[in-house]
């Protein structure tokens, strides 16, 4: 039984740390003096570490070599928006479309009845919404797709995507997806506040928290799962996973669609991010980035995916930033700083960790793994030298 | 009288000009062991993997517990030719996914190892048990089957422990020597609770001890699991040990069948195989 | 109505043969290590802005030779310093480092040029206006398919009749044994990226005298979609692109002259998914399966 106090007190220690963690982000949300550019960094951090992590099931769980996480995105962010557009405001926003909107808003419905509990309840099930349908288009395009080997996959999947991003600007759709304009308007993260008496708390970085955190903690149970166990015999041996009685097709489109639901609910909270949307964003250079997360973070370690998701959104939106600019010291011009080199030292560090860093920061290890893969191949060492 | 488990009948697979297996006729009865022997290239892997159902072969079926789970007769591609009449006679065509063979109770091994390679022993054999399950993706994910997941992980120990493989449980399992992988693709297959055993060249790499303590080894199992086991084998001297039966193929073709002694006394085999080879 | 579309058509003669040649890159490098190379677009892109730079001070006759060689050089390169040290690597590894190559090279246009569009230089006599069957149209357009003939014929005979091309042959059909049969292996891959990227600097000339607009990431799409039509002819066969290509091109014009240009991307993408739904390995090549 001292097994079960254990596991008890490092759930004690987790719900601890969680509660400690939603506190400290109440705090920088709400004090004046905490600079941005870190609420920025947290923020999409969170973000990209969903995708990142969901995009980490597919390619390093169950070992297909998806690209299509944008076009998921995409899906998850529009159907969130055109879902979230306050009523009103849809007839500025479609201008260009006689009967573009779909004429109420879901939030909208449910605050007027609930209040700010509404609203919370609306925003979830527009997420969860927007989860699904990028899931139903992952169950259609896993049809033909899942059969395809390795590279094909990739290619095809890469595809399938473009062809989401130009069918949703098609003039055809616009009355639903504005065409190629921008959605705005919406409920997005800074809509959260909690007005105690007069005084006005801010929750724009404990929610992306809070949704990523939940939407990662059940992609963890899942790899954890008899299931995981399943993805990753698939990923290590196809083959034999299928002798042993693994169902292929039905296992790689569970694994497929559940990355693309949460691909799909990343995408919507990257557009309350954002506070707008447009398919432009969600280009294949946006998978690539994710992909490269996965691959500096580690392929098949879910918290590397998260840790390298801060560090890339921090180096890239932040600490790197100086290199964008030109700058002098006494009257010296600083060599080669001017906007883009940024992204050029950027990427030389990225193909320096996958030519000489290939396991990433966490190979497939994870950070509170109690018996890390090491041991076991420090035994196998002993073994061998028997 | 001895139940049959499995039968192949006229079984054909043919890979564009080449016929690796040609009709071939078989049958294992229960709680037997049957061996499959012949020399490089005969068409033995061929056949296993016809019977696991990674091929559909070209023609013929095979027949498990009594049922016929694989099925094709050339007639089966003029379907539409036929339809209406005689349809269910030429349409039937049974050709299930290597999954669906194991869910049956066919398990196997493989000739050159497949273990997972990131998992350990225990993993290894813990996934196995996958194909067991009745939990849901749902309900397995929010922890609704711990007593199956507490279960099945109970039984795979004590598997672990029949086997022998309790000491390296924690150890990646391609990390292992040989004959204990070897031995760890046999605990993998027989978690998944099958009542016929394929073991595909157990012994090969094998010295003679460790064949010796291979044949008790296959030997035990069969009783403790109450199986049947049909292998394919090179070591003679594991085959004749332990078969109830022996068929010889060359060239895909059958040549030979019987018991040990008289397929040791066979001509043919002989000529073909064991005149030529002996140590194969 | 077949007036209308003629113009269509032979734009899309002209794409799909600049679409043929970069293809060619990709076939032939897949061929031999089983990686599509994703960076083969950028390579593409960089040729087109190599020309900018040199035709701002160089005369052509200099500059033409001059971007080919560099380009080539280019290609060469980036084999050397991402495929190279991943040649034992798994696939997966090399596709990614061969994605962020695609990255740097697109980041670094980004920086050398500023980010903004560049215009191609007008190339003499390839760049003048005819006349064909009563509509307008550059010259390029009407060379680029016969010039694309010529360069295949050319590569068909390097690689059947020269030591090298056997050489060539050999690595695609069995990378190990060929090593084992004592082919410089690593000579081999060179020569292909190097011819590769050879086809891609003269398919980015033809390009950009069409659309004159250069940017750092007007290659990924051509680039996609030449790697499309690779897979669509059957990955490694060089017959295959080139019809892949000129396909490919065809329809996506026609599709445009129908009026329904934003689905002529999508129209490539799908065309890809129902080949490979149907015949998973292309049009023109074998199947393989794993041996069990």
């Amino acid at each position: 039984m001292t097994m079960k106090q254990e596991k008890k007190r490092i759930y004690l220690r987790a719900a601890l740390g969680l509660i400690a963690l939603l506190a400290v982000l109440l705090a920088l949300d709400n004090l004046s003096f905490v600079p941005s550019m870190l609420l920025t960094v947290l923020r999409k951090g969170a973000i990209y570490a969903l995708v990142a992590v969901s995009m980490n099931l597919l390619n390093g769980f169950t070992g297909l070599f998806s690209l299509g996480q944008a076009g998921f995105m995409l899906l998850g962010a529009y159907t969130y928006a055109i879902l979230t557009i306050p009523a009103a405001s849809q007839k500025s926003i479609y201008q260009r479309y006689a009967n573009g909107g779909i004429g109420f808003s879901i939030p909208e419905l449910l605050s007027k009845p609930l209040g700010g509990f509404g609203l919370l309840l609306g925003v979830i099930f527009c997420l969860i919404l927007a989860g699904c349908i990028a899931a139903l288009f992952a169950f259609l395009i896993g049809l033909p797709v899942l059969k395809l080997k390795s590279d094909y996959l990739a290619i095809a999947t890469l595809g399938f995507a473009e062809i989401i991003r130009a069918a949703v600007v098609y003039e055809g759709f616009g009355p639903l997806t504005n065409g190629s304009n921008l959605l705005y308007g919406f409920t997005s993260f800074s809509n959260f506040n909690i007005t105690l008496g007069g005084f006005t708390l801010h929750l724009e970085t404990v929610m992306p928290f809070l949704f990523s955190g939940i939407c990662i903690a059940i992609i963890l149970l899942l790899i954890n799962s008899t299931y995981g166990r399943a993805f990753k015999a698939i990923r290590d041996d196809e083959i034999a996973a299928e002798a042993m009685g693994i169902n292929l097709a039905s296992h790689k489109r569970m694994s497929f669609i559940i990355s693309s639901f949460f691909a799909g609910i990343s995408g919507a909270m990257l557009a309350m991010y954002q506070a707008s949307v447009q398919a432009t964003t969600f280009k294949s250079s946006m998978t690539y980035e994710i992909l490269l997360i996965v691959v500096i973070g580690g392929i098949g370690s879910v918290s590397g995916s998260i840790i390298a998701s801060f560090l890339f959104i921090a180096s890239s939106e932040w600490l790197l930033r100086f290199l964008d600019n030109e700058t002098w010291i006494g009257g010296f011009r600083v060599p080669l700083l001017r906007s883009g080199f940024r992204m050029v030292v950027f990427s030389v560090i990225i193909m320096a960790v996958v030519l000489f860093f290939r396991k990433g920061i966490m190979g497939d290890r994870e950070l509170f793994q109690k018996k890390p893969a090491s041991a076991a191949k420090a035994a196998k060492k002993e073994v061998r030298s028997k | 009288m001895s139940e049959n488990v499995l039968t192949i009948e006229n079984a054909t697979m043919q890979f564009g000009g080449v016929v690796a297996v040609d009709n071939l006729n078989l049958k294992v009865d229960k709680n037997q062991i049957v061996s499959l022997i012949g020399p490089n290239g005969a068409g033995k892997t061929t056949a296993f993997n016809v019977v696991t159902g990674v091929y559909a072969p070209t023609n013929g079926a095979v027949w498990f517990e009594g049922r016929k789970i694989i099925e094709n007769t050339p007639h089966g591609k003029m379907k539409k030719l036929y339809k209406g009449q005689n349809a269910g006679q030429y349409s039937h065509i049974i050709a299930p996914t290597p999954d669906k063979i194991t869910q049956m109770g066919i398990a196997r091994t493989f000739q050159n190892i497949r273990l997972w390679k990131s998992q350990t022993v225990f993993e290894n054999v813990l996934i196995a048990k996958h194909c067991r399950r009745s939990a849901n993706l749902l309900s397995a994910t929010f922890r609704l089957n711990a007593d199956e997941e507490k279960r099945q992980r109970e039984e795979c120990e004590e598997l672990l422990k029949v086997l022998g493989l309790e000491d390296v449980r924690d150890e990646l399992a391609t990390g292992l020597p040989y004959g204990l992988q070897r031995r760890v693709e046999i605990a993998r297959a027989l978690a998944t609770q099958p009542k016929l055993l394929l073991l595909d060249e157990p012994a090969a790499g094998m010295n003679p001890q460790e064949t010796e303590e291979l044949t008790a080894f296959i030997d035990r199992i069969r009783t403790d699991f109450n199986l049947t086991v049909f292998m394919i084998e090179h070591h003679m001297d594991l085959v004749m040990d332990i078969s109830d039966r022996v068929y010889v193929l060359d060239f895909g073709r059958l040549i030979a069948e019987g018991t040990p002694a008289e397929v040791q006394n066979d001509p043919r085999v002989i000529d073909a195989y064991l005149g030529v080879d002996e140590d194969a | 109505m077949a007036a209308k579309f003629l113009p269509y058509l032979l734009a899309g003669i002209s794409v799909g043969g600049q679409y043929a040649l970069i293809a060619i890159g990709y076939t032939m490098v897949y061929g031999i290590l089983r990686l599509i190379n994703f960076a083969h677009g950028d390579i593409f892109t960089v040729a087109g802005f190599l020309m900018v730079y040199a035709t701002a001070s160089l005369p052509l006759t200099v500059s033409i030779p001059l971007v080919i060689a560099a380009t080539v050089l280019l290609g060469i390169a980036v084999e050397k310093v991402a495929y190279k040290p991943l040649r034992t690597a798994p696939r997966m590894s090399v596709m990614i480092s061969a994605i962020g190559m695609s990255y740097l090279l697109q980041n670094l246009m980004w920086y050398v040029t500023g980010g903004l569009a560049k215009q191609y230089p007008a190339l003499p006599w390839i760049s003048d206006t005819v006349t064909v069957l009563g509509c307008q149209t550059k010259r390029v357009t009407v060379i680029t398919p016969f010039l694309v003939i010529v360069l295949v014929a050319a590569l068909v005979t390097l690689i059947q009749k020269t030591k090298i091309g056997m050489a060539m042959r050999a690595a695609s059909r069995d990378f190990e044994t060929a090593q084992l049969m004592g082919i410089k292996i690593n000579n081999v891959i060179s020569f292909t990226f190097a011819v590769g990227s050879f086809l891609a600097a003269i398919g980015s000339m033809m390009y950009f005298s069409n659309y004159t607009a250069v940017t750092p990431t007007v290659g990924a799409m051509p680039g996609l979609k030449a790697f499309v039509a690779a897979v669509f002819g059957g990955i490694g066969s060089i017959p295959g692109a080139v019809i892949g290509g000129f396909l490919i091109g065809i329809c996506e014009s026609l599709i445009k002259g129908a009026g329904a240009t934003t689905f002529s991307d999508a129209f490539t993408f799908a065309l890809l998914i129902v080949v490979l739904a149907v015949k998973p390995t292309g049009l023109f090549s074998e199947n393989l399966t794993e041996k069990v």
